[in-house]
């Protein structure tokens, strides 16, 4: 059963995630608690990088946590914590793109666009240049601009993309994330940089200063 | 060092994997090259606009709702696994019968269509049961020398075969009886009176028939016995 924990955060605190991992499948569920306080938000913003939905993003994180506990029994050393949690929260989110895949907005994550064309195939839109820089003043407009762009690179190599520059993973976590080769994700991060930088220059270019 | 060599090591470079002769051969072309210097700058550019990108937060509630979808995941698994384990006893009962059915009937068309290959007509153990719309109880005209065949309901539900054959001792009230009965030595000829003058497609359709008629007395006799 799961049970909340008042005042033993201490205890746990200087566990690794691993660590508290093994807790939880020792029945210390509350452990939980601490693994979810560490990594909501940053599996939320990977997730919102990726959906451009705050709603969609916290279901899929919630989604995500719900299924690593339920599943807690399943996990083993081979993998880090947080690359087992971003494995289930990419393949749920893979999974909705792919029940809706009929909706026109939606975009897939590893596979072809929408059209059935490939992703070079599609011309890439730069973000309005026109804006004056009094228009991007704020950090929200920043991050507005950023999923503007992230949004516009292709959809196979976005997902490599976000958990490379926004969580900072290392290739072979996201390798191991994405059960691409690692050539694979080097190549599809470096191409998702360049198309993110052709989208982006236009506006540096202006000399808006974020 | 040329551009294509330095397109592929700006990537290195931004990630902070080049070391230290590649970094220095690497500046050096950039100073010299226009294009790939432009390239690498609007790299780093770029990308240091997204380490500045705020970091998206979640609700303050969400640690409790994740905790709230989690009970509410549990209670619901318990509710299922309950219903499960009922459904998956009854299923299995259900199963294993079917099971022992199927597999009954299997051999018995198994057992009929081989015999067809060897004589067309069949060579199932057909007497005793109903063929067609003729009854085929009555004892052979020409029992063979060496077994005797006591028909059912003669008092006695075992039959002796002779000494080459061995002894054969079966009841008739098993779930297969009808058809695990002695065979007379003769049943092909009792089968080839009852498909006499038929044609193939109709021989065909008359032993469909009989697996039929075996089917529901087996399934008949299998349901008396529960």
């Amino acid at each position: 059963m799961y049970t909340e924990f008042h005042g033993e955060r201490a205890k746990w605190k200087d566990l690794t995630d691993e660590e508290l991992m093994f807790k939880v499948q020792d029945g210390e569920t509350a452990c939980f608690d601490l693994l979810v306080d560490r990594y909501k938000n940053r599996l939320f913003n990977y997730l919102f990088r990726l959906t451009q939905s705050h709603d969609v993003a916290e279901e899929v994180a919630q989604e995500a946590f719900v299924k690593a506990f339920i599943h807690a029994g399943k996990y083993k050393t081979i993998a880090r914590f947080s690359t087992w949690l971003y494995t289930i929260a990419t393949n749920l989110v893979r999974n909705r793109m792919r029940s809706k895949s009929r909706a026109p907005q939606i975009f897939s994550l590893w596979g072809k666009g929408k059209s059935g064309e490939s992703d070079e195939e599609k011309p890439i839109d730069v973000l309005d240049p026109g804006r004056s820089p009094d228009d991007i003043l704020n950090d929200s407009e920043l991050s507005e601009v950023i999923n503007q762009a992230i949004e516009k690179i292709p959809d196979r190599y976005r997902s490599c993309f976000v958990l490379r520059e926004i969580n900072q993973l290392s290739y072979e976590e996201i390798a191991a994330i994405s059960g691409l080769k690692l050539g694979t994700v080097r190549s599809r991060i470096n191409r998702a940089r360049n198309y993110f930088r052709q989208i982006v220059e236009p506006i540096l270019e202006k000399g808006i200063d974020f | 060092m040329n551009c294509r060599r330095a397109k592929k090591l700006i990537y290195d470079f931004i990630d902070g994997v080049c070391d230290e002769t590649v970094q220095i051969e690497l500046e050096r072309h950039l100073s010299d090259c226009e294009a790939c210097d432009q390239l690498a700058s609007g790299l780093t550019r770029s990308l240091d606009l997204l380490k500045r990108a705020p970091v998206e937060t979640v609700n303050d509630n969400f640690g409790w709702r994740v905790r709230l979808a989690i009970r509410k995941e549990l209670a619901g698994a318990r509710e299922l696994g309950t219903s499960q384990r009922g459904l998956f006893r009854s299923w299995n009962v259900g199963y294993a019968a079917s099971a022992v059915a199927g597999f009954a009937v299997m051999l018995v068309a198994g057992w009929i269509a081989i015999g067809s290959v060897d004589n067309p007509i069949g060579a199932g153990s057909l007497d005793g049961l109903t063929l067609g719309d003729k009854q085929t109880t009555e004892r052979p005209s020409n029992p063979p020398a060496q077994s005797e065949f006591v028909p059912s309901g003669s008092g006695s539900p075992t039959v002796t075969v002779g000494e080459n054959g061995g002894a054969l001792s079966k009841s008739e009230d098993s779930a297969v009886g009808a058809f695990d009965r002695a065979i007379p030595a003769n049943r092909d000829s009792l089968v080839s009176e009852a498909v006499k003058g038929m044609t193939p497609e109709e021989q065909m359709q008359f032993l469909r028939k009989q697996i039929i008629e075996l089917q529901v007395q087996i399934e008949n006799r299998t349901t008396k016995k529960r």
